[in-house]
């Protein structure tokens, strides 16, 4: 490791502060809690001090799937909450310091990833606090990059991610960030427009990618594209059978919080959507909604879904995919991955952006940007934590005999 | 070969994804699958207020 580093991060990055026990969605409750080695051995020790009232060795479990020394083990969870959550705030932390608290549990809802001699910073949007941060601030994904001297985190909690597999990876992501940006279309177009260019882009090479999404924006700015993107029509009962289906097969996979399960309730009851529902009835719901308060809505606060999926893209090395192939992830490049990379970044902006339908047709007017945050952070925490949503989208999209990108594309459009 | 930007987007999200808005596709096959989505957006609901209860996380979500 090199003692200057390349750190690359967005303005939101530096004003995080958890807000601990006035936290309204606790990253301490939910979901499984992985343990480092280092950490699970000085839980060993017996000569610590009890917490809380429990030595620290029989809150921890080694973990049957870990593939390396950050997963080693995990929290035996009481119910769904942390052993060592109490009040709110983390006990081990409490009695015995930052020290003695995991690296993953130091970290979030951070994200490092350290790849090619840079460290990437950002946020988890699963964290409450976190989401407000991204989502709220129109100037929050403004990027910087500067060099710092020493590593700035616990080296623990930074994620070494195998060097990146062209010079170009930087680039061209800021390419495809600045299409999500560009407001000369409504951001389905421009999401739209970018799963066109992925075809050509996993063909390409190296610099080459970056020449084709210039072109690209180019071409997006100056209307080249607009004949047939203005003809196409959204088709709402296929948007919502896929959206549903989704769903329902991420729900009944594991545990989702309650914060969730509330949103797609306000989803259900604002569409009216009962055992008698005919998909017409739902498809005109959905789309007055859509037309009545929903793009209103995103109109007056067009930085909202862009960071969203900024913040994505940022994060998961978009167009290419971060995968963890063995011990350590890495960024793969291959065609399929790209592909994929598309896929995914669509299926979740579409799930997201039809419950916010949903629930635009319940409250109407009364929508506002303290449900959407909430929207996208309960979501976040049930579907981009999970370890199985990806696959299932994925094979989802490539059942069908349509194109997977067209279908992704379908649903997106307004 | 190449395309044109605009006629090499049409090859791409084209006339197939053009929607006829007249039709949602509302036919008895639809309404079938429909209701039986719904009854298992039911069924998930209920398992998961049941195992929220129950509390159990099988390890799909880690944070």
């Amino acid at each position: 490791m090199p003692d200057v580093h390349t750190v690359r991060q967005p303005q939101y990055f530096e004003r995080f502060r958890c807000i601990g026990s006035d936290c309204e969605d606790t990253c301490c409750d939910g979901w499984g809690i992985l343990v480092d080695r280092e950490t699970y051995e000085k839980y060993q020790n017996p000569l610590i001090q009890r917490v809380p009232g429990e030595s620290l060795s029989s809150l921890v479990e080694i973990n049957p799937a870990a593939t390396s020394s950050v997963d080693y083990a995990k929290f035996r969870l009481a119910g769904t909450r942390c052993p060592a959550l109490e009040g709110g705030l983390c006990s081990i932390q409490q009695v015995l310091g930052e020290s003695y608290i995991a690296d993953l549990c130091s970290s979030f809802p951070r994200v490092l990833n350290v790849t090619s001699g840079a460290i990437e910073r950002s946020l988890h949007t699963s964290c409450p606090e976190a989401a407000r941060l991204i989502l709220l601030d129109p100037e929050a994904m403004v990027f910087s990059e500067h060099p710092e001297e020493n590593l700035p985190n616990r080296s623990g909690s930074l994620t070494l991610i195998g060097d990146a597999p062209e010079d170009c990876v930087n680039e061209t992501r800021s390419i495809a960030m600045d299409v999500i940006r560009d407001r000369s279309h409504p951001l389905w177009q421009r999401i739209v427009s970018l799963g066109f260019t992925i075809e050509k882009l996993s063909t390409a090479g190296g610099t080459a990618r970056i020449g084709i999404l210039q072109d690209h924006v180019r071409n997006l700015r100056t209307g080249a594209f607009d004949d047939v993107l203005s003809r196409q029509k959204a088709d709402p009962a296929l948007q919502i059978e896929i959206v549903l289906e989704l769903i329902v097969a991420r729900i009944g996979t594991d545990y989702t919080s309650s914060r969730f399960l509330e949103c797609y309730r306000e989803f259900m009851r604002g569409l009216d959507w009962t055992a008698e529902s005919s998909m017409d009835d739902l498809a005109t719901r959905y789309q007055s909604a859509c037309r009545t308060y929903f793009l209103p809505f995103v109109q007056t606060h067009q930085h909202f879904f862009e960071n969203f999926v900024v913040n994505y893209i940022f994060r998961t090395y978009f167009p290419w995919r971060r995968r963890k192939p063995g011990p350590v992830p890495a960024i793969d490049s291959g065609r399929a991955a790209m592909t994929d990379a598309f896929l995914l970044l669509a299926v979740h902006y579409a799930i997201i952006r039809a419950v916010m339908i949903g629930m635009a047709a319940l409250y109407k007017d009364q929508l506002n940007i303290d449900l959407a945050v909430k929207l996208v952070q309960s979501y976040s925490k049930a579907f981009l934590h999970s370890s199985s949503f990806d696959d299932v989208a994925l094979e989802y999209l490539r059942k069908s005999p349509e194109d997977p990108i067209r279908k992704a594309a379908t649903l997106v459009m307004d | 070969m190449k395309h044109p930007p605009n006629e090499a987007l049409e090859m791409l999200i084209g006339p197939a994804t053009l929607a006829d808005p007249q039709d949602t596709g509302d036919h008895p096959s639809k309404a079938g699958a429909l209701l039986r989505l719904f009854r298992r957006s039911q069924a998930a609901l209920e398992a998961m207020i049941d195992r929220g209860r129950r509390a159990a996380i099988r390890g799909d979500l880690i944070r």
